[in-house]
């Protein structure tokens, strides 16, 4: 009988290594719109876990989204928003839009997701120029949305939406222009300092596809 | 030409040439005091057409399957009972992710008891209904998903039998058939995975002895 404990133990293993709840189904639903709460036809919303890929729909013309998903054996669910990846070969990423994951980890993972309207920002530029002056040092520090925004729900995980992006301005004629990836209809905050001078901090709103900001000092 | 066409066109041929068979034997009398069979294997394939709102129906390429029983009449009755094997295989349509979630393949499996009455018998011809009630396995997978939904399935099959030889018959059948599957679902998706059903064009050979 001992023979066969090897056996056992790998079928164990095989067993537990599944990813997918047998007889379960998960139902997604919920409605995508723009900043401007306008619905966006054809986001692609899906439903994973780790790297596999358990369902997924694209939003019709009202923005609306209805389907159904396998269920993972661990009960950890991502919903992804027009979302790429290497494994995925996505064809109807939409390149404009950010991207949105919503991340669930609960025991008695429930077997219907209802969300809300879903806001997904435009992808916009942000330009900062800074023009050195022939004896200031200028440092600075800007805070501005990411592309790819992460929720968690029911999870201690705080994994920031923010991103810090900093840069220094030496002594000197010449203009710099420093450009950062953000989301449209969102701010940004510049915090700087001159030379060692008090922290000074600015909001810059990013309502066009590119916001050029010019800090003059 | 698909499956189901060939299929269609296979089992109206074989319905024709038995029902006009039958007419020209009706004159015929049979030998009851022949020693009548009592053991019956039937292996058969079977195309399998859905309907409904269900995943069998609107999210499944089903393909043709094959069915083996083994019956047993009971001596000197018109009952029959016995078990029998039932498989075929299935394509997620591409357009049905939504509906179903993500994967491409299932096999459906089935085993279970069968229960059968024999209620005409004239000369090589035999009109039975076989009932059965049995375990089925959905096994679905893609390229890196593996796993299932299970449950009990029943079926009913009004079939027509004729025997060429006196241990080799043929068969047709069509058969009603509803899967209980044991899927959870929130309560808007819920039915669309429970219940399944099927209509099944049967055709096979019977060895009896």
């Amino acid at each position: 009988m001992k023979a066969y404990y090897p056996f056992l133990l790998l079928l164990g293993i095989l067993w537990s290594c599944n990813p997918i709840d047998n007889n379960k189904r998960l139902s997604i639903q919920g409605k995508v719109s723009d900043s401007s709460d306008d619905p966006i036809l054809g986001i692609e919303i899906k439903t994973a876990y780790n790297y596999y890929i358990l369902g997924s729909d694209l939003t019709d013309m009202n923005g609306n989204f209805d389907f159904a998903s396998l269920a993972p054996n661990p009960p950890e669910l991502k919903i992804q928003f027009n979302t790429k990846s290497w494994r995925d070969s996505s064809v109807t990423y939409q390149e404009d839009y950010g991207s949105i994951y919503y991340h669930f980890n609960i025991r008695d993972l429930s077997s219907s997701f209802t969300l809300d309207t879903v806001q997904l920002h435009q992808k916009a530029q942000l330009n900062i120029e800074v023009t050195s002056s022939a004896t200031d040092t200028i440092n600075f520090v800007l805070k501005h949305k990411k592309s790819e925004l992460h929720y968690f729900v029911n999870t201690d995980n705080n994994l920031s939406n923010y991103k810090y992006d900093s840069g220094n301005v030496l002594p000197g004629t010449t203009t710099f222009l420093y450009t950062y990836n953000t989301l449209k209809d969102t701010e940004a905050t510049l915090a700087y300092r001159i030379n060692s001078g008090e922290e000074q901090e600015v909001i810059i709103p990013i309502n066009q596809p590119t916001t050029t900001y010019v800090l003059s000092y | 030409m698909s499956y189901l066409t060939k299929f269609a066109v296979l089992f109206l041929c074989v319905m024709t040439f038995q029902l006009s068979s039958a007419q020209e034997q009706v004159l015929e009398t049979s030998d009851s005091s022949e020693k009548k069979n009592i053991i019956y294997l039937s292996v058969g394939a079977f195309h399998p057409m859905a309907f409904g709102d269900n995943l069998a129906n609107k999210a499944l390429d089903k393909k043709i399957g094959a069915n083996i029983s083994l019956m047993f009449r009971f001596p000197d009755t018109e009952y029959r009972m016995g078990l029998y094997l039932s498989s075929f295989k299935a394509s997620v349509k591409p357009d049905a992710t939504p509906l179903v979630g993500n994967y491409s393949k299932v096999g459906i499996f089935s085993i279970g008891v069968q229960l059968g009455y024999i209620f005409w018998e004239h000369s090589n011809w035999v009109a039975y209904v076989d009932g059965s009630i049995g375990f089925t396995n959905y096994s679905n997978s893609s390229e890196h998903i593996d796993f299932k939904d299970n449950g009990f399935s029943m079926s009913l099959s009004p079939t027509l039998q004729y025997d060429f030889h006196k241990n080799i018959g043929l068969y047709t059948a069509v058969t009603y058939r509803h899967d209980f599957l044991r899927t959870k679902a929130p309560s808007n998706i819920k039915n669309f995975f429970k219940h399944q059903d099927y209509v099944l064009l049967n055709l096979g050979i019977v060895v009896s002895f």
